[in-house]
């Protein structure tokens, strides 16, 4: 069965962007546009996600609260990757302290994205 | 935070943006025989990492982040070069 | 660019995000203090930006870069909302949908907007306030020069780990390039913190900052003049560097390097063992091919030698050539040679000629198999560790802990995944935290871990330490960044997008209504499940009661079900006028060449069917189009001569009747002559002597369609271009429509096509025969009779029925499909048959028993069975089994 990825960002583009390389990949895809549609879609889903990739910077409920909820839940957990833009400097503390367990700076390039991606799905590398 | 500033010590947090590179240059002064702790400074806007090159404090300790500790000792410790 | 549905959603949602700060605008100009405003405008402008990185259109994102500055800087508090700032943030929100509308109709932004751009962006610029702003009036036009004057580093200033390190990423394939970097003194005042962009570059193994000029006195110092130099060693790609120095190119030196220019041994030049030996005992071992042998007796004179010796150092770099690019020979003997001398002269002229050596000269690293992953994706790994470490060394104070770890030990279990290692003492380390509710157990055995993995591992150690190393063994931050916007091909684009409907009309992809259409296909099949749920449970669980109710819930079902599909169906309709446009032109044009007067009359253009329809429906009524006027139509003086008006009327109109589309292409012209057509078929063995006399007028003008007919040479006139009738015939057959021609000499022909609104779902009749279920598309289907077998009549040994007075023939379909079968009677002695139409004739198949009509998915059959033409293709029902849909015509003409 595919792995699931849960693509967790406000921009459309970027989801697709970011869905367009991971399908590609031949993993399952999942999406939602900030962190409260996240956090319903992760107690809603019937199966556990893989891996979750989430911007930092969304309306309503942005990357590190709804990570921070979400090592709250009693469910299996998996990495997070969190993804800032280059503008922004990432705050490297307090995405570890919410529950990222990796950062990623956008744009990120396909080969890049795919190779952590598999790492940390442990599917070996890509490279 | 960015800099936090003690009495004989001044810490680097996280981001340190380039409207702090003044007021650290002008307590530097005021403080030569400060130390500078890093160790949780994530970056540093070049204006004050070049406030740190051409002050020469002692440096208490250095970022967590290796990859930036680098880039700093190689900028600031080591006068091997 | 091409439209790909990534740069489409990027447009749509573009235009989207100019809307909402156009509107965020305007409510700011009300509410100028309001930081919920001002976060969502710089978030917005900020997502923005961000998306344009993702396809090559620099003016864009430069444009939104400096928007995106400025209103951080008022959101700083920096700088205070004006109507000017307003005015200029309103200018860029109609320049960037300049360029949104640029890329939509021609696939790129214009070359016009390059200027443009440049003074949005100076005009924006220029609102960000600079911290002494007299500074910067002083040296504001300092000029831009070439930045080959900007000095290089020696290369021996580069710690050799990170040398080696970029010698490994030169060997798995980078190109290595060799920075310097200075920025303008001016360079703080436009927001640009040239640390940061340095620190981001991609493929970053090593760099190092110094001051350009000597330190003034600290009263002296200006800290807002940029004095730095930045030196850089990357291993990546020319158009990445570039990429990333895209913005300042005059102030960066970027020199491609040969790996082998990396290859420079460093140390103390005396003591140590004596080497002579192990000289030629290595040289020896290199001739004979033992790159182990050698690897092994390096790695011993390693060990016996010091660390800062530069013999070890150049033993070092042996090894690596051995791991990483053994078959480098010379550069080998060239490096073992230079022992004897402990000099690198010889070694550095030498490299200097030397190319870089290839991708495709990567040696299978086979002394490390404890893992089978690419240079650079273990160097992933081992930064995903440095973080797990970093995250599990955090204070745990925070909520979650249990879930963070959780998490990262699910991260640990990923890597270890990876390297092919077992996960159970990870798991105990687990649960012994989560007992603890402390981090540290597992800190300390990740700890544990990446000590183990240290000879592998290309990271600095930790970095608490700050004693002094020596240059030559000082740790490389070789970590790898991918920040840079630098388009990858997934995301170019090549094709031009034809159609650029524009307006507030919800585009969607063609695919997502595809699948919907499937979707609901595949609904309506297995809502034919229940019926079939519903009699089983009256007959296998006699359960009437349930049987009911299902039967009830499946009106309700199939009632939504059916809507659905009306739904859907109607976003794919499309009018008839889609081909209709392409008449006016091509009659004008035609008639033209031919000499004729052509008044083209259409009708009913608005009619809608389904998109598949239409667009099957294009190639045939051209072909019909062009028919009438070659062969039809004729000259203006023929037509007086028979006293029709100088003008001839080609008429083309469009209706729906019921659930099919109707399309009738009617001329006044000359019409077919049927005796023509009967000698020429006669001719052609089309038709023996006796259908010749049987045969009427209009059933011989039908023979235009026949397959036969169409190829013969001489008539070919009628047909136009060489291509027969019988091609539009297949045409429309195949999508499931029926074509009919009416001709009469001297005053017209008239073409009917009959076409079904939608190709989805076929309605077929469903019947078995020696048990087996088959089918026929019901638009085949006159009837279904029941007779006596005494009915049946055999004339010239065919069996034919009487059926209202004709005489039609009877096959029995089990024959047909070489089943070893009798057709079944009834117990009253009956046969089942059904009549379909084949060309416009009524054949009867004898069947078995009828098992009703039925919706169904026409799917393609598998492999070789596709190109059995009797075969329509099968369908799957509600209970599993398979459908096979025949093709009647082309079963009995394959008979």
């Amino acid at each position: 069965m595919a792995q699931r990825i849960f693509v967790i960002d406000d921009a459309a583009t970027v989801r697709l962007y970011h869905r367009q390389i991971l399908e590609g990949a031949g993993f399952e895809v999942h999406e939602a546009i900030n962190g409260i549609e996240a956090l319903e879609k992760v107690l809603l889903a019937s199966t556990p996600f893989d891996l979750y990739l989430v911007d930092v910077n969304m309306p309503k409920q942005d990357g590190y609260g709804f990570l921070r909820e979400l090592r709250q839940l009693d469910i299996r957990q998996a990495p997070a990757i969190m993804i800032s833009t280059e503008a922004q400097a990432i705050d490297r503390v307090k995405a570890w302290e919410a529950g990222a367990n990796f950062y990623l700076v956008k744009p990120i390039k396909p080969d890049a994205l795919l190779g952590y991606v598999h790492l940390l799905l442990g599917a070996g590398g890509t490279a | 935070m960015g800099i936090v500033y003690e009495d004989q010590r001044v810490y680097c947090n996280d981001i340190v943006t380039v409207e702090e590179a003044e007021g650290l240059l002008d307590w530097l002064q005021r403080h030569p025989k400060a130390e500078v702790d890093l160790t949780a400074c994530q970056h540093l806007h070049a204006a004050n990492l070049q406030v740190l090159m051409a002050v020469n404090p002692a440096i208490a300790a250095w970022p967590e982040d290796a990859e930036f500790s680098l880039w700093l000792k190689s900028a600031l410790g080591e006068p091997a070069d | 660019m091409k439209m790909t549905p990534l740069l489409s959603q990027f447009l749509l949602e573009s235009r989207d995000f100019l809307d909402e700060i156009g509107t965020k605008l305007i409510a700011l100009e009300s509410e100028p203090d309001s930081n919920d405003l001002m976060n969502e405008l710089f978030r917005l402008v900020h997502t923005l930006k961000g998306n344009s990185g993702l396809f090559d259109v620099p003016a864009m994102t430069r444009v939104l870069h400096a928007g995106e500055d400025l209103m951080d800087a008022v959101r700083n508090a920096r700088l205070s909302y004006s109507q000017e700032l307003a005015d200029q943030l309103l200018a860029t929100i109609d320049f960037v949908a300049v360029l949104l509308s640029d890329i939509e109709q021609t696939g790129e932004i214009s070359s016009e907007r390059t200027e443009p751009a440049e003074v949005l962006v100076r005009n924006l610029r220029q609102l960000i306030p600079a911290p002494s702003p007299d500074e910067l009036d002083a040296d504001a036009d300092e000029p831009s020069f070439d930045p080959t004057t900007i000095p290089l580093p020696e290369l021996s200033t580069v710690p050799e780990t990170a040398r080696m390190e970029a010698f490994r990423r030169s060997v798995m394939g980078s190109e290595l390039f060799l920075i310097a970097y200075r920025p303008e003194a001016e360079c703080f005042f436009k927001g640009e913190d040239p640390f940061y962009q340095v620190r981001q570059l991609p493929g970053l193994v090593w760099g190092h900052t110094q001051a350009r000029e000597p330190w003034p006195p600290l009263l002296e110092l200006d800290c807002y003049r940029c004095n730095l130099d930045f030196h850089l060693l990357a291993a990546s790609t020319r158009s990445e560097v570039d990429e990333h120095f895209r913005y300042t190119p005059e102030q960066a030196h970027i020199q491609a390097l040969s790996a082998f220019a990396l290859v420079i041994p460093q140390g103390q030049s005396n003591g140590g063992p004596v080497y002579a030996d192990f000289v030629d005992e290595a040289l020896k071992l290199l001739h004979a091919g033992d790159v182990q042998g050698l690897a092994d007796a390096s790695r011993v004179m390693l060990e016996l030698s010091a660390p800062g010796l530069w013999l070890s150092s150049a033993l070092r770099w042996l090894q690596l050539i051995i791991e990483v690019a053994p078959e480098e020979r010379t550069l080998l003997e060239r490096l073992i040679t230079s022992l004897t001398s402990s000099s690198t002269a010889e070694l550095t002229d030498w490299a200097a000629q030397t190319h870089v050596p290839t991708p495709t000269d990567t040696a299978v690293t086979e002394s490390e198999p404890a893992t089978r992953l690419s240079d650079i994706d273990q160097q992933r790994l081992t930064e995903i560790l440095a973080v797990q470490s970093e995250i599990l060394a955090l204070s745990e104070s925070t909520d979650g802990l249990p879930g963070r770890l959780q998490a990262c030990a699910a991260t640990i279990a990923a890597c270890l995944a990876n390297l092919g290692e077992p996960a159970a003492e990870l798991d105990e380390a687990l649960a012994a935290a989560l007992e603890l509710n402390s981090a540290q157990p597992l800190a300390e055995w990740l700890a544990a871990l990446r000590e183990g993995m240290a000879p592998v591992a290309t990271t600095a150690p930790a970095p608490t330490s700050a004693a002094a190393t020596p240059p030559a063994t000082a740790p490389a931050p070789a970590f790898e960044r991918r920040s840079s916007p630098a388009m990858e091909p997934e995301a170019k684009f090549g094709r031009r997008a034809e159609d650029n409907v524009s307006g507030k009309v919800l585009k969607v992809d063609q695919t997502k209504i595809d699948r919907l259409m499937n979707l609901i296909g595949e609904m309506i099949v297995a809502k034919n499940a229940l019926p079939y749920l519903a009699k089983r449970a009256e007959d296998e669980f006699g359960t009437r009661e349930l049987g009911r109710e299902i039967k009830t819930q499946y009106a309700v079902i199939n009632r939504i079900a059916e809507e659905m599909q009306d739904s859907i169906m109607q976003v794919r309709m499309m009018p008839v006028s889609f081909v209709f446009q392409r008449f006016p032109r091509l009659v004008r044009d035609i008639s033209r060449k031919l000499g004729k007067q052509v008044e083209l009359v259409l009708e009913g253009e608005d009619t809608e069917a389904d998109k598949n329809v239409i667009e099957a429906l294009a190639d045939p009524l051209i072909h019909i189009v062009r028919n009438s006027l070659d062969h039809g139509l004729e000259v203006p003086e023929v037509r007086q001569a028979s006293g029709k008006p100088p003008t001839g009327q080609l008429r083309i109109r469009a209706s729906q009747e019921s659930d099919r589309v109707m399309i009738e292409i009617s001329d006044d012209g000359g019409g077919i002559n049927p005796t023509i057509i009967k000698r020429k078929a006669y001719e052609k063995g089309v038709l023996d002597e006796a259908q010749l006399e049987r045969i009427t007028d209009q059933e011989a003008v039908q023979l235009v369609f026949a397959a036969r007919f169409s190829t013969v040479d001489e008539i070919t006139d009628l047909s136009g271009r060489g291509v027969g009738m019988d091609v539009v015939r297949t045409a429309i057959d195949k999508v499931g429509g029926s074509i009919d021609l009416h001709s009469q000499v001297g005053e017209g022909t008239t073409i009917r096509l009959s076409l079904p609104l939608s190709m989805a779902v076929t309605h077929v009749m469903v019947f078995t025969s020696d048990g087996q279920n088959f089918a026929v598309p019901m638009d085949r289907v006159v009837e279904t009779i029941r007779m006596p077998v005494t009915d049946i009549r055999t004339i010239k040994r065919s069996k034919t029925l009487s059926r209202r007075g004709k005489i039609i023939p009877l096959m029995a379909i089990n024959e047909l499909l070489a089943i070893p079968a009798e057709p079944q009677l009834n117990s009253a002695g009956e046969f089942t048959a059904l009549v379909v139409r084949i060309d416009h004739q009524p054949v009867a198949l004898m069947v078995d028993e009828f098992r009703g009509v039925m919706d169904v998915i026409l799917k393609p059959l598998p492999g070789e069975l596709a190109r059995l033409k009797c075969y329509a293709g099968a369908a799957l029902l509600g209970d599993g089994s398979v459908l096979i849909v025949l093709n009647p015509k082309e079963l009995i003409e394959w008979a």
